[in-house]
């Protein structure tokens, strides 16, 4: 059966145009993860780029209605993998993350520090893709503790304000038919 | 105190805070404010935070990035030799990095560094020409210079850590925090979608707002000066010393991206680009004469709108139309 293969994420290939060279690049390693119940997702690395290799290629292809929703669904799981293996990656179990980061050069002598290249000495050689990955991530964290956050301020003030002393001004209910 | 000049110093600080705004921090339980009450006041900085037990904490991981306010620990339990952590905080923000607890063993080659910015394949954000400060300040070294300066601030809404520890057992534990910036310059935005008026108040700097996606920008209200400041040049934007440029690119350095659209007189009404890029930036460039203001917003193109793009163009750089 041939299994054909197509990259997923936010920006599939069409992006700028100078970096399609590298995605159609030739692969390296490939492995091989726990596949789900309908499609055999491949990680496959090529260089410093991520791919989730999943499904059907051909994406142009025009899909009848009742295709919808196996694709929204199918959409769903993709995105789903695509942020667990993010995960993973940043745990480091997938691959040497070290592999991220390169040194231009050791800057150790002080004297010189005037005349060194604008070349930054420590830079981290990640995609734009895995960076929105990681920042979708990051968000999504710092809402939820936002949100926690909130709630204990509301916690906090609400045990402060029951004790002030603000006079409680008794309302009178009157009914619609009190004379 | 006599009472008369401790009433005048209360309702001193009483118009103070209500100006800054932070009135509800007074304990009015007793009918009186407490000098404690009085100093943490003065002390805003302090207030933002929730007590001890509440600050949000989590294990820093080798490579990692980090929105969130709170105390991040690493401890290596093998060596590591290459970690690097991004922050990143909301467009007004600052980012502040405090040395909290640091176990590394500097004369055996570990390290921690903080760099004013991001950097990313070789490029730098912001980039030199719109950073006030030298590639090499930029970066603080903790065996430099952690133990005099436990806390070190970011220039814009982003900062990275890289830290280097070879010894199994070593550890350090860092707090992120953001501080207000009424003026930020150089920002890179944390979702494909918003909005965004930089202001450059007389100042003689570039400003640079970095979103990483490819995106439909629409300009709303561009200001240089007042109306007649800066008359409309029939040679275009040559030669203009205020104006706005909008670029795209696949790096973050924006003094290596592509210029999209130079705009360089104030207009109102709304000015639409499609920038089929990895990064889109708005950048300011501003000659300090003028009060400079741009106002925009951006959403995330569609797969379909960028195949568009790809279709409709011709040039072999980023999409734009």
């Amino acid at each position: 059966m041939g299994r054909e293969t197509a990259s997923v994420g936010i920006h599939t290939g069409s992006g700028c145009f100078k970096g399609r060279g590298a995605i159609d690049g030739s692969s390296q390693q490939v492995a091989e993860l726990d596949p789900p119940q309908q499609t055999q997702p491949i990680l496959a690395r090529l260089g410093a780029e991520y791919f989730i290799r999943l499904g059907n290629k051909n994406k142009n292809n025009h899909r009848a209605p009742s295709d919808m929703h196996l694709d929204s669904s199918l959409a769903v799981s993709k995105r789903a993998l695509q942020l667990q293996l993010t995960q993973r990656l940043l745990e480091g179990k997938v691959g040497n993350i070290g592999r991220f980061v390169s040194y231009a050069h050791q800057p150790d002598d002080s004297t010189d520090r005037e005349r060194r290249s604008e070349e930054p000495p420590i830079s981290l050689d990640l995609t734009f893709h895995l960076l929105r990955e990681v920042l979708e991530m990051a968000r999504a964290e710092q809402l939820a503790q936002q949100a926690h956050s909130n709630r204990k301020m509301m916690e906090i003030f609400g045990k402060h304000t029951s004790r002030s002393r603000w006079p409680v001004v008794p309302l009178k209910m009157y009914s619609n038919d009190h004379v | 105190m006599s009472c008369n000049s401790r009433a005048q110093l209360c309702f001193l600080l009483l118009s103070v805070t209500a100006l800054r705004g932070q009135s509800r921090y007074l304990d009015a339980q007793e009918n009186e404010i407490s000098s404690e009450g009085l100093f943490a006041l003065l002390n805003s900085e302090l207030k933002r935070e929730l007590p001890e037990e509440y600050v949000y904490r989590r294990p820093l991981r080798c490579l990692d990035m980090v929105a969130a306010e709170g105390q991040f620990t690493f401890k290596a339990d093998h060596p590591q030799l290459n970690c690097a952590v991004f922050f990143i905080g909301e467009p007004n923000d600052i980012i502040s990095i405090e040395y909290d607890s640091i176990n590394i063993n500097c004369r055996e080659g570990d390290f921690i560094k903080v760099f004013d910015g991001w950097v990313m394949k070789g490029e730098k954000f912001p980039s030199s020409q719109d950073h006030l400060l030298p590639l090499y300040e930029r970066y603080s070294d903790y065996c430099d210079s952690g133990e005099a300066h436990p806390v070190v601030r970011s220039s814009q809404n982003v900062a990275m850590v890289f830290f280097r520890l070879h010894q199994s057992g070593s550890s350090f534990s860092i707090t992120f925090r953001k501080v207000f910036n009424p003026f930020p310059c150089n920002v890179i935005s944390q979702t494909p979608e918003g909005r965004f008026s930089m202001v450059i108040p007389q100042q003689h700097r570039n400003c640079s707002y970095s979103i990483i996606y490819p995106v439909e920008i629409q300009i709303g209200e561009l200001s240089l000066g007042h109306h007649n400041d800066l008359k409309r040049s029939i040679h275009g934007c040559a030669g203009a010393r205020d104006f706005v440029e909008l670029l795209g690119g696949n790096g973050v350095d924006t003094s290596k991206m592509f210029p999209m659209a130079d705009l360089c007189y104030s207009f109102n009404g709304p000015v639409q680009l499609k920038v089929g890029c990895d990064n889109t930036v708005v950048r300011m460039v501003s000659s300090g004469k003028f009060v400079n203001r741009v106002t925009f917003q951006y959403r995330l193109l569609g797969h379909q709108e960028l195949a568009k793009l790809k279709r409709n163009s011709v040039e072999d750089m980023c999409l734009s139309g």
